[in-house]
């Protein structure tokens, strides 16, 4: 089987720190965005980006209106308790008629298209979370040294 | 009577009739002496006042401009090749057309009161940010002006699209370099006949199938399995599987009922070929390279 023309692979590496579900997805859909164009995708959850790597807490992703001028209704409003999971759930809705997939699903494509997913050693230990935790999808948990060095020549993003 | 008498009367009447011619010759030479005695100041005055005016022509400065003028031809005349001056010679009608259109006293009229404007607002100051927006917002003139700003940019827009798209980029990009060449440009743009197509086009074809400069099929009709097979081939996707026919399959098929070719989300929950599988058939961007073989459009979206 013969090969094209030899190109130099571009690679991406995205560092995920943000758990909203409005800072994971954006993540998620860059990383397989570059998959679906030929670009090698490295991911490292780390801090409360680790939320959606952890089995328990991956569906539960919540959006936090509370302080974004974007919201729909008024900081004070969107202060209330509960009010994250109300946006969530919304948002989880529109995108499912739009048929786009869920952070869970995501991870799986992702996992499936080649992407490589890392946990962060550090922050794990910060918020004591078992490597048992983790998706089936996270390839290993490392540090920061060893991400720069698996995923070297990447332009890297950090959310 | 003798016949001496007669002879002499003869003669008298000779000399009456040559007097009177005498006569009439001095007095026309006598008028030509006046006139020439009345015009004499005249001419010399005459002369004097184009001297004068010459002199002053001179002051103001019209000689050397005609010298400056002659430099001025000099330099085109070397400037200028023949071929220029030929080519030149072809556009002399447009040219002539645009001169009697620029001197159309509407377009000279708005020609000065542009200039009146700009020097008025040369000595203003210069409105802020806000000022500006207001203007474009509540001055009803400003948004007409605005409007044929905009129109004109659009004409130039479109010309200069145009004069692109008839050559090639190779062809434009030395003309940019030197100022020299510049001025060859508009007569040289038209010239690559469309027989004589750029090459990029000409490279952008696959069996006698258009290629998009993107490398995708240009008319969907115009795909043949054996095209896509080809296609494959170049891509290094070959040889093409029953599971890679089932994916071009799918993807040509959804793409006839629904006019988008399918994302990699509508193929792998479509055909029923898994993202990972998917991914190992056609390596690399999996839903472009499908979309390539099977002859359909890239496929738009995020997912």
């Amino acid at each position: 089987m013969n090969v094209p023309a030899p190109t130099p692979t571009r690679r991406v590496a995205i560092i995920v720190s943000k758990g909203g579900m409005d800072e994971v997805f954006p993540a998620l859909i860059m990383a397989n965005g570059a998959r679906q164009s030929g670009i090698e995708a490295f991911l490292f959850f780390t801090f409360y980006g680790l939320d959606a790597i952890i089995d328990k807490k991956v569906d539960h992703l919540h959006v936090n209106m509370a302080g974004n001028p974007s919201a729909p209704m008024p900081t004070i409003v969107a202060g209330l308790p509960g009010m994250e999971a109300v946006a969530a759930s919304m948002m989880k809705r529109k995108m499912a008629k739009l048929d786009i997939p869920t952070v869970r699903e995501m991870l799986q494509i992702l996992d499936d298209s080649g992407a490589q997913l890392y946990g962060c050693e550090l922050a794990m230990k910060m918020f004591e979370v078992d490597p048992a935790e983790l998706l089936p999808q996270v390839k290993d948990v490392i540090t920061v040294g060893d991400f720069y060095d698996l995923s070297e020549g990447a332009q890297i993003i950090f959310t | 009577m003798t016949a001496s008498e007669q002879d002499l009367r003869r003669v008298e009447a000779k000399i009456d009739a040559v007097s009177e011619q005498l006569a009439a010759l001095v007095s026309s030479q006598q008028r030509t002496h006046s006139l020439y005695d009345e015009m004499a100041p005249i001419a010399t005055q005459a002369l004097g006042v184009g001297a004068e005016r010459l002199h002053d022509l001179e002051q103001r400065g019209y000689f050397d401009f005609g010298r400056e003028a002659l430099h001025v031809v000099d330099k085109v005349i070397a400037g200028y090749t023949p071929e220029d001056v030929h080519e030149l010679g072809d556009q002399v009608v447009r040219i002539l057309g645009l001169v009697r259109r620029i001197t159309q006293p509407d377009v000279l009229n708005l020609a000065e009161v542009t200039a009146d404007a700009a020097q008025d607002a040369g000595q203003q100051d210069p409105p802020g940010v806000l000022g500006i927006l207001k203007a474009t917002q509540r001055d009803e003139e400003v948004r007409r002006g605005l409007m044929v700003v905009v129109s004109v940019l659009r004409q130039i827009g479109l010309a200069a699209h145009k004069s692109t798209s008839e050559t090639s980029l190779a062809t434009i990009n030395p003309l940019l370099g030197g100022q020299r060449n510049l001025t060859r440009a508009p007569a040289a743009a038209p010239a690559p006949a469309p027989t004589q197509a750029p090459e990029p086009v000409a490279a952008r074809q696959l069996a006698g199938v258009d290629i998009t400069a993107d490398g995708f099929i240009e008319r969907s009709d115009d795909w043949t399995p054996a095209i896509g097979a080809l296609m494959a081939e170049t891509l290094g996707v070959s040889p093409l599987t029953d599971r890679h026919l089932k994916v071009i399959d799918f993807a040509r098929s959804e793409y006839e009922q629904t006019g988008a070719s399918p994302n990699i989300r509508r193929i792998t929950s479509g055909s029923g070929v898994p993202t990972k599988e998917l991914y190992a058939l056609f390596p690399r961007a999996p839903a472009k390279t499908a979309a390539k073989i099977a002859g359909i459009p890239k496929p738009v979206g995020c997912i």
